[in-house]
């Protein structure tokens, strides 16, 4: 939080004195792809929960329809989940590799392993470009959908890894010299994971109990900035680029609903974990970007929590990225 | 046989150069996406930007026809917009008057306030238009473009 602050006062100072770039490491910008380009962007994040190093890895492929709609497909990899619910899920939290239980009991032997998540799907279309000599103005809408099937074991929805769902929302850029900033806004919803809790680890698996579970709905506010840090003067396309950012991720979210089924028949699962329970959080994201030969897009940023926190991932949280374009 | 080589050979030589600033354009990366848009297209030789300006200079190939209009759908392809288009044209004793309709190289053209008079040699032209030029500009040329060209796509044009 303290760490959060003062980068965030940092960065932000660094910004009004001076005035960028809009080629967020995190959030998306409302400008687009060109016409026919290709854009392939290898990407990753990392932390690390108490004993366990948690890892994702996507590869994602973006297309420039037209001047104006972009799409996107991004698929993942990580050791996030494991194949089933864990146990004592209303009431669980996580410690390492291992999941414990309201009652105190530590269950060990839960490895999460490298799982291929799903797919990810984003179009984004402009519908207001204000260009201007060194300066624009734009505002895009944007829809996507996944298509995951993963055991995602706490409420807040995350459809580019975590929850199959739907979302939309709007993004507006202003960009001028060296300065960017950019807020997106948007709703997703999350569909349900129906799937199996483990119930002991000594039982074998038609001991599991059939679960469904519904994430909760969520907002996100994202605000991102950008500064085009070096080179001062522009000479050609050789220099190396280097941009400095600053990106707010907030999300507010409802409560999970847990329902299961067992030879008793089916019920509501009363839930105690904070995992599963309502939330609202901003993360703060410094980061910094080169931009070699005005191609190849190298990034690298920190997630600390700014207001509560996200109970998906623990912080310090790492990402980092590369880019590049092909041109059609 | 030489008269006939020159009278067969095709007229699409008379663009030497065109010069284009293109708004909203601050990244060395975006101004890339334009020079390659603008390289794809089959009559241009080359490109040099000034990223700094975000201007950029367009060389013809010889003996191609030049479709300036394909410039401006290439800024605009990569998503930036075209602040101003120029072009230099070599001219061979033509006569262009005040909204006089004129054919050059097979596209029609309307010289907007610009009074009559015989062009030779190489002479800038700045293009007019929702396409060409800034919203701003544009406003003020708007009413002055009218076409007296009959059929097919109109070039605005000022000396």
């Amino acid at each position: 939080m303290r760490w959060g602050l003062l980068s965030l006062c940092c960065v932000l100072c660094l910004f009004f004195r001076a005035g960028g770039q809009e080629l967020f490491i995190l959030n998306e910008p409302a400008s687009n792809i060109p016409k026919h380009t290709l854009g392939v962007r290898a990407f990753g994040n990392t932390y690390r929960e108490l004993n366990a190093q948690r890892n994702m890895g996507a590869l994602r492929l973006m297309y420039g329809l037209t001047p104006k709609l972009t799409v996107m497909a991004t698929g993942t990899l990580s050791n996030h989940h494991d194949t089933i619910l864990p146990r004592f899920l209303a009431d669980h939290t996580h410690s390492g590799s291992q999941t414990a239980g309201a009652t105190g009991t530590v269950v060990k032997g839960l490895k999460y392993p490298y799982l291929f998540n799903g797919i990810h799907l984003y179009a984004k279309y402009r519908f207001i470009s204000k260009d201007g000599r060194n300066e624009h103005f734009r505002a895009a809408v944007y829809a996507e959908g996944s298509f995951l099937k993963v055991a995602h074991d706490e409420t807040e929805p995350n459809l580019l890894d975590d929850t199959r769902g739907v979302g939309a929302g709007l993004i507006t850029t202003y960009l001028k010299d060296r300065f960017a900033v950019s807020f997106t806004g948007g709703v997703i919803i999350p569909f349900e994971y129906n799937g199996y809790m483990l119930n002991n680890y000594y039982l074998g698996p038609e001991y599991n109990v059939q679960t469904e579970l519904k994430y909760g709905n969520a907002i996100q506010y994202n605000l991102s900035f950008g500064y085009l840090l070096l080179p001062r003067h522009y000479k050609d396309y050789k220099q190396l680029n280097l941009n400095l950012y600053l990106e707010l991720q907030g999300k507010s979210y409802a409560s999970a609903k847990i329902r299961q089924t067992d030879v008793h028949g089916t019920t509501d699962i009363q839930i105690s974990s904070p995992l599963l329970l309502a939330n609202h959080y901003v993360d703060i994201n410094p980061g910094i970007q080169f931009i070699v030969r005005s191609d190849l897009r190298i990034d690298f940023s920190v997630g600390l929590p700014l207001i509560n926190r996200s109970y998906v991932h623990y912080y310090p949280l790492y990402t980092f990225g590369v880019q590049k374009y092909f041109y059609f | 046989m030489v008269a006939l080589c020159f009278f067969f050979t095709p007229l699409h030589a008379q663009y030497k150069e065109a010069e284009i600033g293109i708004n909203g354009l601050t990244c060395s990366q975006c101004s890339r996406s334009v020079e390659l848009r603008i390289r794809k297209l089959a009559f241009v030789k080359d490109v040099q930007m000034n990223l700094e300006h975000t201007e950029g200079r367009v060389f013809f190939k010889e003996g191609e026809k030049v479709e300036i209009g394909k410039i401006a759908s290439a800024v605009k392809d990569a998503g930036f917009s075209v602040r101003y288009l120029k072009a230099v044209y070599h001219f061979g004793n033509e006569t262009v008057s005040k909204d006089k309709c004129l054919d050059l190289s097979g596209d029609h053209y309307t010289f907007v306030r610009s009074k009559e008079q015989s062009l030779t040699g190489d002479v800038p032209m700045t293009f007019l238009g929702e396409k060409f030029q800034e919203k701003k500009e544009f406003r003020k040329w708007q009413s002055y473009l009218k076409s007296n060209c009959a059929g097919g796509y109109t070039y605005f044009v000022t000396l």
